[in-house]
């Protein structure tokens, strides 16, 4: 036998290892069950009647945020003093512009908190997105660390899921860190 | 609807669109359970729990990122968690797998039809070389994507084949050619 | 001249602390702002990132933290800020500084920011060393986190393969892998070296 005759005596094998069990229609039905079962179980549990808690609580962000800059949305109207105030020795001048997603379908209003608004939950407030599910605001950040969380309905902080989290937890919480690259700068 | 857009709105929430996602996989996980695990009651444990673990973890799922990949990984660990667990609980009394890990070409004997026979014969392989082959020539991933779900190197992987397929060989071919 | 220009600098030094001062003026009471200010000036006196504290103590503000607990928190990070440092060297940037003061924080000795910076001397080390922050504080135990970011930097690993392997560990430790194992795992990825307990192909 050739090897071509090899590799379709394996792919044959396959074929015949992807028949389906006889029973797998009712096992189907019992997993499409349980997942339904949970998902009661989880908004039960957190009083929301239409959507599972972990909805809620998703978020999508960009962690390491290197050459990104789409730039697709509007930075917020409101500005802070704290981003209006030089950096001292900090971070490089050139500023890139970022953008922080959050999937949040239950709730009223989203901010944006971190070290390049002073934490303020009214600087950076983001506006609803993709059919109402998903919140997002752009900022501009210069390169460096950036230690960030976002503000739910106006008093839950919340980390973002997706991105790496602070090891710091000086008030009891953790937040989630974005590192901007230098503009052109990768060292990598 | 895709499953881009199913993902999407699982992601956000929609547990009809999980659901979905998971009737259209469900096969798939159990087939690569049956075979790892070698118990169908212990692999349909193993694929609902993955799913559940999946539901609960989908809203971290990152958008661009395969779905399928994504799912095999956690199917993948648990297989491996819940054969660790069994093996350790079996080895107070005589092991069965001691007796199948000494592969023969010998057919397999009071086997009826093509997938209990190759079934017979993949369950003899050693379980990395297993694994291995179940991904490649039953679900049709990518090396890259193996390497992802594994943890393991390409180079790792396309050995792990290899030797898979070096030691199906004499078994396929007395399956397929009597 | 030389007078003329050292006026000048102490003028804008003072200005900027001022300014800083104006932002920690709004939200601090009056005791807590005097604490956290001496902090803040001796951290720009020993030409340490002042930002960072700054960053903390509105933070804090904003949070309707104590003043105690605020000024804890500015004087813990300060320590922390030294620390890094001291390990990272002079003419480290203040983005690795940060990333190190939180892996001490973390409970890592300083020794592995040494270590971290002499395998990779002309790279910057804030991706690595966040990630590494990242996965301890998702379970992976300190020696091996250090130890898996460590072979990766000795492996010329790039941020983009310091955040796949972040984002791999995550995924595994979802799936119900130990996080050690899913560290030193995951990092093969980068090293190509085996673990130890891997059957050999």
């Amino acid at each position: 036998m050739t090897d071509g005759d090899f590799e379709r005596l394996y792919e044959r094998a396959g074929a015949a290892l992807r028949t389906p069990a006889p029973d797998e229609d009712a096992a189907r039905d019992r997993l499409v069950k349980r997942i339904h079962a949970e998902s009661l179980r989880s908004t039960t549990r957190r009083g929301n009647a239409f959507l599972p808690w972990w909805a809620a609580l998703a978020a999508a962000a960009i962690a390491f945020a290197a050459g990104l800059g789409t730039g697709r949305a509007t930075t917020s109207s409101r500005s802070s003093t704290a981003a209006q105030v030089a950096g001292g020795a900090a971070a490089d001048a050139a500023q890139r512009p970022i953008e922080f997603v959050f999937v949040a379908p239950a709730a009223r209003n989203v901010s944006l908190v971190g070290d390049f608004n002073g934490w303020d939950a009214s600087a950076t407030p983001m506006r609803r997105t993709d059919g109402r599910t998903t919140w997002s605001v752009a900022v501009q950040l210069p390169a460096g660390r950036h230690v960030y969380a976002f503000v739910v309905d106006g008093d839950a902080w919340v980390a973002d899921p997706q991105a790496p989290l602070a090891p710091e937890q000086w008030y009891g919480q953790r937040n989630s860190v974005v590192v901007v690259a230098a503009s052109g700068d990768r060292r990598s | 609807m895709t499953e881009e857009a199913l993902v999407a709105r699982a992601v956000e929430g929609d547990v009809d669109a999980y659901a979905t996602l998971a009737e259209r996989y469900y096969g798939s996980c159990a087939r690569i359970a049956r075979r790892m695990l070698r118990n169908d009651a212990d692999a349909e444990d193993v694929v609902q729990d993955t799913f559940l673990r999946a539901f609960r973890a989908i809203g971290r799922f990152e958008r661009g990122r395969e779905f399928r990949v994504w799912l095999f990984t956690i199917l993948v660990n648990q297989c491996r968690t819940a054969a660790t667990s069994r093996k350790r609980r079996q080895q107070r009394f005589s092991d069965d797998e001691t007796a199948l890990d000494r592969a023969t070409d010998e057919r397999p004997t009071g086997i009826v039809d093509e997938t209990s026979a190759v079934a017979a014969a993949v369950d003899r392989l050693d379980p990395l070389l297993r694994e291995a082959f179940l991904l490649k020539y039953v679900e049709g991933l990518e090396y890259a994507e193996m390497a992802t779900v594994t943890g393991a190197g390409i180079s790792a992987l396309k050995m792990r084949v290899k030797r898979a397929c070096d030691a199906l060989r004499p078994m396929l071919e007395a399956i397929y050619h009597d | 001249m030389k007078t003329t220009t050292i006026v000048l600098a102490c003028l804008l030094t003072a200005s900027a602390a001022r300014a800083q001062d104006a932002r920690l003026r709004g939200v601090l009471d009056a005791e807590t702002l005097a604490k956290v200010t001496r902090l803040t000036d001796s951290a720009r006196v020993e030409s340490l990132p002042v930002e960072p504290l700054v960053g903390v103590a509105l933070e804090g503000a904003q949070r309707h933290a104590s003043g105690a607990r605020i000024t804890k928190a500015v004087q813990d990070y300060l320590g922390a800020l030294r620390g890094a440092r001291a390990a990272l060297g002079s003419d480290a940037s203040v983005a690795e500084i940060a990333s190190g003061a939180g892996v001490l924080l973390s409970g890592v000795n300083g020794d592995v920011l040494r270590q971290l910076r002499t395998a990779s001397p002309n790279r910057s080390l804030t991706v690595p060393l966040v990630v590494l922050a990242d996965l301890i504080a998702r379970g992976v135990p300190k020696d091996t986190a250090a130890r898996a970011i460590a072979a990766a930097a000795r492996a010329n690993a790039r941020d983009d393969d310091y955040s796949a392997l972040r984002r791999f560990v995550e995924q595994d430790i979802i799936a119900g892998a130990s996080p050690a194992a899913a560290a030193m795992l995951r990092v093969r990825s980068i090293t190509g070296v085996p673990p130890a307990d891997e059957p050999v192909p």
